[in-house]
């Protein structure tokens, strides 16, 4: 497949096209991780985060690709790697001075938006994950969940945030989220 | 709060404003202290589900069948292989850093910048159990220093040992035109083994010369050793442990740890005596 289809099945929406490039590309990023002190399981986790950077900024139109997908992909890689190296090395500077790494996931946080969003249907999840993740415009989202037009697919987005704002302020404080 | 303050907020966390409705945004949210807290809850809120997104995509991607990566299940035995590869270059960069005038290489910082010495020796394909011919330092075409390495990938019934050291020592300088490694403790193993050699790159570099602070950067393959070596040969132990690999550094009778680095760091002599009766044993001593 030529990188110019990729990227327009990309911004067609097509997630099958990321699964074709973590397979086709793995062994490369792989083999420079593994060559770095990394292990099979860090090198998935890396280019899984690339992947999803690169999706995100197709989709939204925000890319502006000068080489190769894959060596795009390679060089997201190396500076995750580097990065989380050097997360390593510091991490293991706040164990020997008694302090908690939390990654974001653990954050309470996180959780507490997981479990709203998890009760909001699926129409609710798409809109709001288009429109705030992908970047997409409302008339991109109209398009792609065929509504009527763009104010269709405002009001929905408008009472879909509305319910998960609504959600999340009932069951938590303001004390939930700045007080941890 | 007002449906208008909402737009904002939704507007400047998708990075939708221009950077004078931006700037008037942050002036408004330190001067209205209401504004400022539904901010934080909201950017708290988007922030969970883009990564409430990211999550579904990477969980989506963690079903896909990836391909087996055969070549480093036997690290050991490759490594022997590589040790091979490795000694070539090593000991080139010895013999050109022995037979190279100090003046050159300043000639050489005038026309690329950073002092250092390269050479470019290529092996497109090597069959680990014959000798390896060795490029003539007097004949090779660049300064870059690049070594192109045969990996063998071998079958899954191949034995891996536990532990295994690669060697790299530096060839009587007699033979600088032709330097051969056989391999002979492994060559049985080799022999036995369905090797299928394929190509990597192994690169070692030599940047500032004239500096007697040593120090080096391991990333990606590529070893960068900073400063003057003299014209003592340095040697590099890879050893391979249970897939994990070790570089080790050799010179005038001194160890020295090489890790993963993409930034210049000192080299550090090795001064624990058990790990030094250790590398000597692997070294050949």
């Amino acid at each position: 497949m030529k990188d110019s289809e990729i990227l327009d099945r990309i911004r067609q929406g097509d997630e099958k096209v990321l699964e074709f490039l973590y397979q086709k590309h793995y062994r490369m990023m792989l083999n420079m991780i593994l060559k770095n002190n990394g292990t099979e399981q860090e090198a998935q986790d890396v280019y899984q985060e690339a992947l999803v950077a690169f999706w995100q900024k197709a989709i939204s139109g925000k890319l502006v690709l000068t080489s190769k997908i894959s060596t795009y992909l390679y060089s997201i890689c190396q500076n995750l790697w580097r990065k989380e190296l050097d997360r390593k090395g510091r991490l293991s500077n706040e164990e020997k001075d008694g302090q908690d790494f939390q990654t974001y996931e653990e954050n309470e946080n996180y959780k507490i938006v997981v479990s709203c969003i998890e009760e909001l249907g699926d129409i609710c999840k798409k809109i709001l994950t288009y429109y705030y993740f992908e970047g997409l415009s409302m008339s991109d989202i109209a398009e792609k969940m065929s509504f009527a037009n763009t104010d269709t697919a405002k009001t929905k987005k408008y009472k879909c945030k509305k319910r998960l704002d609504s959600l999340i302020k009932e069951r938590y404080t303001r004390k939930d989220f700045f007080e941890q | 709060m007002n449906a208008n303050q909402f737009d904002r907020i939704d507007q400047y966390l998708r990075g939708d404003l221009n950077a004078a409705d931006m700037k008037e945004f942050e002036a408004s949210l330190s001067s209205d202290p209401a504004l400022s807290d539904e901010f934080s809850v909201q950017q708290e809120i988007v922030e969970g589900i883009r990564s409430y997104r990211k999550a579904q995509l990477k969980q989506q991607l963690s079903q896909v069948a990836l391909p087996e990566h055969g070549g480093w299940q036997v690290a050991g035995l490759k490594g022997l292989v590589g040790a091979a590869v490795t000694s070539a270059v090593l000991v080139g960069a010895w013999y050109f850093g022995a037979d190279t005038d100090p003046q050159e290489s300043s000639a050489m910082i005038a026309m690329e910048g950073p002092a250092y010495r390269k050479q470019e020796v290529t092996l497109p394909e090597i069959n680990p159990v014959e000798k390896i011919a060795f490029v003539p330092i007097s004949e090779a075409p660049a300064v870059r220093e690049e070594v192109a390495m045969a990996e063998p990938e071998i079958e899954e019934s191949v034995s891996q040992p536990a532990f295994e050291a690669n060697i790299v020592l530096p060839e009587d300088q007699s033979g600088a035109a032709e330097a051969e490694f056989v391999p002979e403790q492994v060559s049985e193993e080799l022999r036995s083994a369905n090797l299928k050699p394929t190509t990597k790159v192994l690169q070692v570099d030599n940047f500032d010369t004239e500096s007697d602070e040593l120090r080096y950067e391991y990333f990606d393959g590529k070893l960068a050793l900073y400063g003057n070596f003299g014209q003592s040969p340095y040697q590099i132990l890879e050893i391979n442990q249970n897939g994990a690999k070790r570089l080790f550094l050799f010179h005038e009778d001194a160890y020295y740890a090489i890790t993963n680095t993409s930034k210049p760091l000192p080299l550090v002599r090795i001064d624990d005596p058990e790990m030094i009766e250790e590398l000597d044993i692997f070294k050949g001593e």
